[in-house]
């Protein structure tokens, strides 16, 4: 039970990353920073938790890494969608809008 | 696909580790100082800043571990530090561990060359296509009991034609003269086997150049063709492929090679080097077509679907109507034998090599319960240890971990030793055993053996090295270990220990029992007189060539003038010829009768051995003359034909009537009793002496013989059979010698194969032996250690040393005692598995259980009296004094 919720939460994550990274080339913090911006700042999630997330979905090769220069001037490490990644995003996108909505029906159902 | 890609992943983490750690740490830090300077912006104060960055990021080590969990390198990071670990604490106890290694290494390198052999001599198919189909085929006369005799070529054609279970069939011998290649440097006699055109047919096996003989060969006219050996054509004509097509000078007679056999195919011997057909015998040597002239193997496939019961009915019957059709050479050939083709050429090796099996598999279960023995020692005294690393907070299952890891480091390094063992120990046995085993080219180092081994050490390695750990880790007699500064005494693990030594005593018992019966047995075969002297003769061997000598004439006048000079050499004191030097092979076989003392039945007369023997044979040898004289000058080629029988003969067909002056009739016609001789074992040691008519080679000539002659006393008689040698070559250069040696190294040469087993068995049974007491030492050893105190107490109280010599020797003894009673026991049943391996002594030969029990004590005494030197040298003072 435990478990299945870790995955569900980590699952999320790792679509809020695919998703963001799929319009734009980003270092860790930008990344962190737009998908606060993005919610609305709603989901304010661990800062560090992106890590491991990250990590996996390289280890996984749906993103990959390459050092630049980031705006701020400071070298950083920039991460980008593969076309693996890609493919990742339009699945569970579709997967995630039956979840919510299913989600969603059983709410008004109450 | 993806998979493959994680793990390329977390093995370049590992490699690249210290890099791919600081990238990680770099991008944390700057994330940090964004996050940071970020707020800054917001027009927060730079510490708070800063410090509400680290907040917001929630710990750099633990989202570094994170990392590392989500990248699952996790636990491959702490197998590096648990094998790095394991390797640093056998560094502490390097003797522990190089014991251990090497202990295992011998146990898993002897199974596995064992277990390598067996499989290559008896359990794998034989290397040719559908090889469960292969059979051996023999004429079987049942009224006579001989089920196994050979075939002639004209039976061999009618079972052929008439057969339908069986598919194919074909003839080979190998002859004891061989041919002689001239033409190519010196002559050379070649190893040969004359085959029929079927035979490699029968095989179903292709030529690796050229092509294999065939049936259309066996034609006259077109017969003169001849397949070599691969190691033949690599040795004599260098690899040359050219050579396939050319003529060759076989007994002065033009020959094609036509083609080179794979290196693998060796029938019926590694020894063959060429196959030449049949039918280019000359009749005048060996009249082949003629249907008592029998000497030939069959060997056969059988037809798909069909039984060897089918074949055996059938050829039943066909034998059957032969010897209706043919009473005179057939009579008694009324049934045939068939027998699986795997069966007849492992034969008697399958026990020897069982048993070496059992024995070696004994040996790695000795192995592993000492290995066992040695960790759980190590276990006890590590709890202290153990329980420093759990109290300081490591989790209980990576202590488990830590010590399964080590145990299979032990086992994996084992492992790796017994790889190079068993590497040495296959090669060593494929040198050693050509020409003594069969199949013995097919050995080569066995992976499933070797796997097997393996997994079986390493099993027993995790299984003691981790269970008594965690009951050491969790039951908080660690926790006591650390309060008093020396841990209690672990009754149980002391208990197992003992109860493994004792294990290891009885298994090493039942090892010495079958090697001590073997040695026994061996012995008894050595002390068996054959019946003529084996020290001082000088001995030769040689066919001489029908092709160069043609006639009676001119063969005699050669052999006349080999035995002449040899005569006239100085250091020859008496000469004479055999057709068969002793061990080297048996003589003829005769039919006759005795008119007035044996006229058998002629459905149950037995035959005799018919020996040619010239010159003064039986004075060479040493062979008493009992009663009567031997042959001499007046048995010559005109005299009236004169026999000498051996005291065998007398006894078995005339054992109340005097012999000598007796006369017996042979198919040949009369012949007069002159002399009985000393019986001598013309066979083998482990056969009896036949009952034998010696016949003269002057008056019935042969021309395959064996020269002995004895030398004067202090001359070697190796080298006088060199000169011998040259006597031959002094008088006709062409003529091959097959082969010279001393009677002393022919009696050795049979000696070899029973004293190999012997010597495998008799090392065998002393390392178990060594082994069981290792282990022995290893408990009395640490039980000293550990009851220091003790014993400093009893001393203190006014036990001398002799008592605590004995009371560690009591210890030391108590479960060796009762290892060996279980061995002895344990043997006991075992021993009818031996017994067909035995000479002249009894599976429950008392001696040999008395040695075995004598030798497992002796050894145990060794293991117990250096613990107990110690435990008598203690000062009880400082013992006491140290806690």
């Amino acid at each position: 039970m435990g478990r299945k919720r870790a995955d569900l939460l980590q699952g999320t994550l790792d679509l809020l990353v695919l998703r963001v990274l799929s319009r734009e080339d980003l270092h860790g913090w930008g990344l962190s920073k737009r998908i606060r911006q993005l919610s609305g700042d709603v989901l304010e999630v661990n800062q560090g938790s992106l890590y491991p997330a990250l990590y996996r979905l390289r280890d996984r090769g749906l993103i990959e890494g390459s050092w630049g220069i980031s705006p701020e001037g400071r070298r950083a490490r920039f991460y980008r969608l593969t076309r693996a990644g890609q493919k990742e995003v339009d699945a569970e996108q579709e997967n995630w809008r039956l979840f919510t909505a299913a989600v969603e029906r059983v709410l008004v159902a109450d | 696909m993806g998979w493959m890609r994680r793990w390329l992943r977390r093995i370049r983490y590992l490699v690249f580790r210290s890099s791919e750690e600081r990238e990680m740490e770099e991008e944390m830090r700057l994330h940090i100082e964004l996050e940071a300077e970020d707020l800054i912006r917001q027009g927060i104060a730079p510490r708070v800043a800063r410090r509400r960055a680290l907040l917001a990021f929630g710990g750099v080590d633990r989202h570094r571990e994170a990392v590392r969990e989500a990248r699952g390198v996790l636990w491959l990071d702490q197998l590096r530090q648990d094998v790095e670990f394991a390797f640093r604490s056998f560094r502490r106890s390097p003797g522990f561990a190089i014991g251990a290694v090497l202990l295992l290494g011998v146990g898993i390198g002897a199974t596995t060359t064992a277990f390598s052999v067996v499989n290559a001599v008896v359990l794998k198919p034989l290397p040719y296509p559908a090889p469960e189909e292969l059979v051996r085929v023999w004429p079987a006369a049942p009224e006579t009991g001989a089920l196994r005799r050979t075939f002639s070529v004209p039976d061999f054609r009618d079972w052929r034609d008439g057969s339908r279970a069986l598919d194919q069939l074909a003839l080979y011998s190998d002859l004891p003269g061989a041919p002689v290649l001239t033409g190519y440097g010196e002559p050379e006699e070649v190893p040969s086997v004359y085959v029929s055109g079927e035979f490699f047919d029968v095989f179903g096996v292709e030529a690796a150049l050229g092509r294999t003989l065939a049936p259309r060969d066996d034609v006259e006219g077109f017969n003169r063709v001849v397949v070599v050996s691969h190691d033949y054509w690599t040795r004599r004509f260098g690899g040359d492929p050219a050579v396939v097509g050319r003529t060759l000078t076989i007994d002065e007679q033009p020959f094609e090679l036509v083609g080179v056999m794979p290196p693998e195919f060796a029938y019926p011997n590694a020894s063959a080097d060429m196959w030449v057909l049949i039918s280019t015998i000359p009749q005048e040597s060996i009249p082949t077509e003629r249907r008592f002239v029998r000497f030939l193997f069959a060997v056969g496939r059988l037809a798909p679907g069909a039984t060897i019961e089918q074949a055996d009915e059938e050829l039943d019957a066909l034998a059957t109507g032969l010897a209706e059709r043919l009473p005179d050479t057939n009579r008694q050939l009324t049934a045939a034998t068939v027998d699986p083709l795997l069966d007849v050429m492992v034969g008697n090796a399958r026990r020897s090599l069982w048993l070496s099996l059992v024995s070696v598999g004994l040996i790695l279960l000795i192995t592993c319960a000492n290995v066992a023995g040695l960790l759980l020692a190590r276990v006890g005294e590590r709890r202290a240890e153990l329980a420093v690393r759990i109290s300081l907070g490591a989790g209980r299952g990576r202590v488990v971990r830590q010590l399964m890891t080590e145990s299979s480091v032990i086992g994996l390094l084992g492992g790796g030793v017994g790889l190079l063992v068993a590497a040495a120990g296959s090669t060593a046995v494929v040198r050693l055993a050509t020409g003594l085993l069969p199949r013995a080219t097919e050995i080569g180092l066995d992976g499933t053996g070797f796997a097997l081994a393996v997994v079986l050490a390493v099993a027993t390695t995790l299984a003691v090295g981790t269970v008594p750990a965690l009951r050491g880790a969790g039951d908080g007699s660690g926790a006591r270990a650390l309060t008093g500064a020396r841990g209690p005494l672990s009754r149980r693990s002391s208990s197992v220990r003992r109860a493994l030594v004792g294990a290891e005593v009885a298994l090493s018992v039942v090892v010495l029992v079958g090697a001590s019966l073997l040695v026994r047995s061996f012995a008894q075969l050595q002390s068996v007189d054959p019946g003529f002297d084996t020290d001082g003769v000088a001995t030769m061997t040689m066919t001489i060539s029908g092709e160069r000598y043609p006639d009676r004439e001119t063969y005699m006048q050669f052999y006349r003038a080999i035995m002449e000079r040899i005569e006239r050499m100085p250091e020859v004191e008496a000469v004479g010829s055999l057709r068969q030097i002793p061990f080297r092979g048996a003589g003829e076989s005769v039919d006759f009768s005795i008119p007035g003392v044996y006229e058998p039945d002629p459905a149950e007369a037995r035959s005799s051995q018919y020996i040619h023997v010239g010159g003064e044979a039986f004075a060479a040898l040493g062979v008493p003359v009992l009663r009567g004289r031997s042959f001499d000058v007046r048995d010559g080629p005109d005299g009236p034909p004169r026999l000498v029988v051996n005291e065998a003969f007398q006894r078995r067909f005339a054992p109340d009537t005097p012999l000598v002056g007796r006369t017996v009739t042979l198919g040949s016609g009369e012949a007069e009793i002159i002399g009985v001789v000393g019986d001598i074992h013309q066979r083998s040691l482990d056969t009896p002496p036949d009952a034998t008519i010696y016949v003269h080679q002057e008056q019935e000539p042969r021309i395959g013989m064996g020269f002995v002659a004895r030398v004067a006393p202090g001359i070697d008689p190796t080298e006088a059979a060199g000169a011998m040698r040259r006597i031959v070559a002094g008088i006709d250069g062409d003529q091959p010698v097959t082969e010279v040696a001393s009677m002393r190294a022919v009696l050795g040469d049979t000696l070899v194969r029973p004293r190999m087993l012997t010597s495998l068995i008799a090392g065998v049974g002393l390392l178990a032996a060594v082994l069981a007491a290792v282990g022995l030492y290893g408990v009395i050893a640490t039980l000293v250690r550990q009851q220091r105190r003790e014993v400093g107490l009893r001393m203190a109280l006014g036990a001398d040393r002799p008592r605590v010599v004995r009371h560690v020797v009591h210890e030391g003894m108590a479960p060796a005692f009762a290892g060996i009673a279980i061995g002895l026991v344990a043997a006991a049943s075992l021993v009818r598995a031996v017994e067909p391996l035995l000479f002249g002594i009894d599976p429950y030969d008392p001696m040999a259980f008395v040695a075995a029990a004598a030798i497992v004590t002796l050894f145990a005494l060794a293991a117990c009296a250096a613990p107990a030197a110690r435990a008598s040298r203690l000062e009880p003072a400082r013992v006491l004094r140290e806690d």
